[in-house]
């Protein structure tokens, strides 16, 4: 123990001694290992986010394909699924987007039929009753984010252009929470005759089918009766949602990664050349050391605790500034990257949900090399008769 | 102290005779704001994570309402807008049943067990 | 400090030992290309406690090769190493490293100290794979630091020493584990004549002290190998003692 405490303040007196150079290789790994984290704890926030409503999301989603693309589906396909078993219930969904000259952006226009869920947990002001009155403009539900680009209040007037081109007057009925800009930010909710007129669609047609299952589980056997019933159909599963999330991010995460890696290789190499380039001067501090009485262990304990310390120090403080950019900050720079280059950016307040083994992993893939770069030059100067050493063998 | 002699840096000049207390002290005090830190950062963590759990609900009656489970990430490309919902013949598309999000070539195959429906085009 | 959980029985101190430093028949033999020349061929030597010598010979003689073999820090070819005792060639490495820490004390000729330290923290070097120094040892190395001029300096970093300080520092160093053997490869080698002249008082004086250890100095330097104290001169010529 009292061995163990003096060759640690010994190397801590070396960390001293070479102090500029420690700094330097510790705000290195910081810095390299920060960026990296930064991608990692943005990309597992926005999948969090993502993974947090997936569970409500419809089982099954039908599109129609023409031509190779998805085109509008007949809603009367609806009876026919409806009677397969196991489908508790099937909803027509009439949606698309709606480029709005003024702002320069899309928006999505998505119909809310009368007897949907709820929609009042979301409403940050204003009703969330839809139904077009008899006389005067149809009501519509902003998204925070075009809501906040126009400075719309409810009650206000909103004009969008409809499918013939001219401009279709909308009264603000109400907006929608902040927190729901995550999935809503650009987005119009009406009802269905408004919807039809500013998407264009005739009567009788939908954008898509969303399938509720009894039991999700399910949902291979029901897709594949689907996809028999309906020929030229395409039919979305759940883990077909959850894939595309994970490869949008692990894809974007994994530029920034690909950016990392190089950055890893030139530390290495810097670290290489701060230990084992050992100046003469470590070269002989080792001989010294040997000389007067040091086992190769004692040399090699100093040498750990020294490398540890610049790397575990350099690690921590690499995670401390990715935390702080990301949760902090908000990734300025890297968020577009990660994001996508939004017109009408939701305002996100993410929340961290990257495990702390896989943040224990990530450190210890960064640090282990670089003690291993620190510590094999000193233990082969160590090993080295002190002889060969001193005379710069 | 013989060794208060005074000096350029920190070490060319003085030091004091035992450094072991002082370099202890260092450490603890480095260590300290390493860990204060990272407790700082841990209660941010917890205070952030409740904060996303209650936004829940209303992100939740949304996704409910419209169906559409797609992050409002970017407002240009429908396939960017709504991945999940994007076309599996899209100009951007390598592989049949495979879910290019991005466009880009790959250097792994398409995940295995496609998706009903997402199989080769007909 | 000695040698509780040592786990061979060592003779207590104060019985003086017939021999303090010896070997026999040692040969160390390096690689020159394709050949492997004897650089030490065949030395045999016993010395006894108290005792300085002289080892002169040109460059190239094998001097250093020798001490740095009897003071532990080269393997032999072959031949044996006692020191303090102990035959120290079969020792495992740590057991050997201990020992020589213990028993032996080692000056070099060029970096003998550590640089970016304090005098005092070079000096209890060799403490720390004991666990540190003691108050004790502490006081010690300052006492040995006073008698050799350096007591002002004890704080001060080494690369702001002169030659000559830092040759007595690293000779103080050497002492403090009050080692059975003393080594040193040319201590007056760099240093002005006025410092060659103190260090050869130093260890004139060591003599003087209680248990003296046995010193082997290796020197090109005649004003050091003429000095009364020096007991007895040995001269080495490719590899063997003439």
């Amino acid at each position: 123990m009292r061995r163990a405490r003096a060759l640690f303040v010994y190397a801590l007196g070396s960390l001293a001694r070479r102090g500029r150079r420690s700094v330097a290789l510790a705000l290195g790994v910081a810095l390299a290992l920060g960026l990296y984290a930064s991608a990692l704890l943005l990309a597992d926030a926005l999948r969090a986010v993502y993974r947090g409503t997936l569970e409500v999301a419809p089982d099954l989603t039908v599109q129609r394909l023409v031509a190779g693309r998805p085109a509008l589906i007949a809603a009367d396909a609806l009876g026919e699924l409806e009677a397969l078993p196991g489908v508790r219930s099937v909803r027509p969904r009439l949606w698309g987007y709606l480029f709005v000259e003024a702002i320069e952006a899309n928006v999505v226009v998505v119909a809310v039929p009368s007897d949907a869920p709820d929609l009042r947990p979301a409403l940050a002001a204003g009703s969330a009753e839809l139904r077009a009155p008899a006389e005067g403009p149809a009501p519509a539900l902003l998204g925070s984010a075009i809501a906040a680009r126009l400075a719309l209040a409810p009650g206000d007037g909103l004009a969008l252009p409809d499918a013939t081109g001219e401009l279709m007057l909308l009264r603000v009925a109400g907006m929608l929470e902040r927190a729901t800009a995550s999935h809503a930010a650009d987005t119009v909710l009406v009802a269905e005759t408004t919807a039809r007129r500013l998407l264009g669609v005739p009567a009788g047609e939908v954008t898509d089918l969303a399938i509720t299952l009894a039991a999700p589980e399910e949902a291979p056997v029901i897709a594949a009766e689907v996809a028999r019933r309906l020929p030229m159909s395409r039919v979305i599963d759940r883990v077909a949602l959850e894939r595309s999330y994970a490869l949008t991010f692990d894809g974007r995460a994994g530029l920034v990664a690909a950016l990392f890696l190089p950055m890893l290789a030139a530390l290495l190499l810097m670290a290489w050349d701060r230990f084992s380039g050992l100046g003469e001067s470590e070269r002989r501090e080792i001989g010294v050391l040997k000389a007067v009485g040091w086992g190769t262990s004692d040399v090699l304990t100093a040498r750990l605790v020294e490398s540890l310390a610049v790397t575990l120090g350099g690690v921590l403080l690499g995670l401390l500034f990715a935390y702080g950019y990301v949760f902090l900050l908000g990734a300025p720079g890297l968020q577009g990257a990660l994001f996508g280059w939004s017109t009408l950016s939701p305002a996100l307040r993410l929340a961290p949900s990257t495990s702390l083994a896989q943040l224990a992993t990530l450190a210890g893939l960064v640090a282990g090399p670089l003690v291993a770069v620190a510590l094999v030059p000193a233990w082969r100067a160590a090993m080295l008769d002190p002889d060969e050493v001193l005379r710069g063998g | 102290m013989p060794g208060d002699t005074g000096g350029s840096g920190c070490y060319h000049g003085a030091v004091s005779l035992d450094p072991a207390p002082r370099r202890l002290r260092a450490f603890v005090a480095g260590a300290c704001a390493l860990a204060l830190l990272t407790g700082a950062a841990w209660l941010h963590a917890q205070a952030r994570r409740a904060e996303a759990r209650q936004a829940w609900p209303a992100q939740r009656a949304i996704v409910r309402a419209t169906g559409l489970p797609d992050l409002a990430l970017s407002s240009t490309a429908r396939w960017l807008r709504h991945p999940t919902q994007v076309e599996p013949a899209a100009a951007v598309q390598d592989t049949p049943g495979g879910i290019d999000t991005d466009p880009a070539g790959a250097l792994l195959g398409p995940p295995f067990g496609s998706p009903a429906g997402l199989g080769p085009l007909p | 400090m000695a040698a509780e959980s040592e786990p061979v029985a060592v003779p207590p101190r104060a019985a003086p030992l017939a021999e303090a430093l010896g070997c026999t028949d040692l040969v160390k033999k390096v690689r020159d290309g394709s050949r492997r020349v004897a650089i030490v061929d065949g030395v045999t030597l016993s010395m006894p406690p108290g005792r300085l010598w002289a080892l002169e010979g040109p460059s190239g003689s094998g001097k250093t090769t020798l001490l740095l073999a009897l003071g532990g820090l080269l393997a032999p070819t072959s031949g044996d190493v006692r020191v303090a005792g102990r035959s120290i060639v079969g020792l495992r490495d740590h057991h050997r490293t201990r020992w020589r820490r213990e028993k032996v004390g080692f000056v070099f000729q060029e970096l003998q100290l550590v640089r970016g330290m304090s005098l005092l923290e070079n000096v209890l070097l060799p403490r720390v794979p004991e666990g540190g120094a003691t108050a004790e040892e502490r006081a010690r190395a300052l006492a040995l630091l006073a008698r050799f001029g350096l007591a002002e300096l004890a704080g001060r970093v080494v690369d702001r020493l002169s030659g000559g300080e830092r040759q007595r520092g690293a000779l103080a160093r050497a002492l403090l584990g009050a080692p059975a053997v003393l080594l040193l490869d040319e201590p007056t080698a760099h240093v002005d004549a006025e410092n060659a002249a103190r260090i050869v008082e130093l260890l004139a004086e060591l003599k003087a002290g209680e248990s003296p250890p046995a010193v082997l100095v290796t020197t090109h330097d005649p004003r050091f190998a003429e000095h009364g104290a020096v007991d007895r001169r040995l001269s080495m010529r490719d590899g063997r003692l003439g």
